[in-house]
């Protein structure tokens, strides 16, 4: 177990570079410094974790360092940027790092869905927004951005209030749950449930035993439910079909069982129907509820005085001292 | 055949790994929402905090064999793009009002 100080240190650090990253920051060698110090914070931290493991390899293991750097680079120069077309662009790039990172944790279907979801449907929506929220043309030169782009509102608050939370988040990783490796939980449950899955879908048990040789033929009965007993370890199970009209035990081991208990979408896919179906009714409400909040909000008419309208376009007020709309409240 | 040389460090994987890049994620969506003005970036970094979220609960799933983890995560998904479509909607609206993303332009509350 490293010493908390050093962790905490190295949460400084980076809460130090983060802040000479921040607009409007003084010079591109001190942003340069900012970069080192916060690249070498990041892996400083991730290097003190290998006194959690003893000798659990992790598949993947490879990839993660360039994701994670990637995507803690692109996160910092997305919130550093003076436009904010940037700032999106470094957002898709972070979500393809993390979809990557997906991967490596064995989530193939969310590693798809998180590019689909995030990079092609919300992040062209806030594209369009800022396309439709842009001034005129964005000016290529820094000092005729608009001010709220090119300046940090309380930079220094800012970076201390995150910086708080990561060390505390870090304190409880290092402390507490992040030494857990993949060797660490028993892997004969986790079978079991995925065997229980594959139980579930008869349509999909039937497609595996059809792979086993000889069993081409096999059938279920109209109206019975499949028997599906795994071994106790959950290494291979037992399916009884029908071959011809004989009821036969047919074994699903070796490739086969790997193929039936490491099959990504359709397990989530049950896993999500089985544990879940109120949530899911409730997350199909809340996306409907969304829609049609947002197509009221976007339609709503604005009504503007006219002297509102002039100070928008630019025009002094006509004539009056006081705000018509104040007066009518004090007689009213 | 040379084998393609990891530093140890690197090479083996703990949750604490994934849960240290979500927080440092999540930190820096923090930090971005606290100190940028523009109204679209802000949003911007709450759906980065999403993203840390994302990681954190796959990881959490993977290591401890359970599905529920990344089932989660459709339904951070979901709730980002609501988020997402409402956000966007009132920036809209804001926009029509005062033809700024500036969101210090709003600091002053009053009766309108």
């Amino acid at each position: 177990m490293p010493p908390a100080s050093v962790i905490h240190a190295f949460t400084v650090l980076a809460a130090g570079a983060l802040l000479l990253l921040l607009r409007p920051s003084p010079t591109i060698r001190l942003r340069l410094l900012g970069a080192v110090v916060g690249i070498g914070a990041f892996t400083g931290i991730i290097a003190q974790l290998p006194a959690f493991y003893d000798g659990q390899v992790m598949p993947g293991g490879t990839f993660f360092l360039p994701f994670a750097l990637i995507s803690v680079i692109s996160a910092v120069q997305m919130i550093t940027t003076s436009r904010p077309v940037y700032a999106a662009l470094h957002f898709v790039l972070v979500v393809l790092a993390s979809s990557g990172l997906l991967v490596t944790l064995g989530a193939e279907f969310l590693g798809f869905a998180v590019v689909i979801v995030y990079a092609g449907a919300i992040l062209i929506t806030y594209m369009f927004v800022l396309m439709l929220a842009q001034q005129a043309q964005s000016p290529d030169l820094e000092d005729e951005r608009p001010n709220y782009d090119r300046f940090a509102r309380e930079p220094l608050g800012g970076a201390v209030v995150a910086f708080l939370l990561l060390a505390f988040m870090n304190h409880l990783i290092f402390t507490g749950t992040g030494g857990l490796t993949p060797g660490d939980v028993d892997p004969i449950p986790a079978r079991l449930a995925a065997w229980q899955r594959v139980g579930a879908m008869p349509g999909r048990a039937m497609e595996l035993v059809e792979e086993v040789p000889g069993c081409r033929e096999a059938w279920l009965p109209e109206g019975e439910e499949l028997l599906l007993v795994p071994d106790p370890d959950g290494l291979a199970a037992t399916v009884t079909v029908m071959i011809g009209e004989v009821s036969t035990p047919v074994r699903l081991e070796g490739e086969l069982a790997r193929q039936a208990i490491e099959d990504n979408i359709r397990s989530v896919g049950v896993a999500l129907i089985e544990a879940f179906p109120v949530s899911l009714e409730l997350a199909g409400v809340i996306l409907t509820m969304a829609m049609f909040g947002a197509v009221i909000l976007a339609r709503r008419q604005i009504e503007l005085t006219e002297d509102e309208k002039r100070e928008a376009s630019g025009l002094p007020r006509i004539g009056h001292h006081d705000d018509p709309k104040t007066e009518g409240v004090d007689h009213g | 055949m040379a084998e393609l040389v990891v530093p140890e460090v690197f090479g083996q994987l703990a949750l604490g790994h994934y849960l240290v890049l979500s927080a440092f994620l999540f930190a820096i969506g923090l930090a971005g929402f606290v100190t940028r003005r523009n109204m679209i970036v802000m949003f911007l970094c709450t759906e980065l905090m999403f993203q840390a979220a994302v990681i954190a609960l796959a990881a959490f799933g993977r290591f401890h064999l359970d599905l529920s983890g990344q089932v989660m995560v459709i339904f951070v998904l979901t709730i980002a793009a609501a988020e997402a479509a409402l956000a966007l909607g009132l920036v809209v609206l804001l926009f029509k009002r005062q033809p700024t993303l500036d969101a210090e332009a709003w600091s002053e509350m009053r009766d309108a």
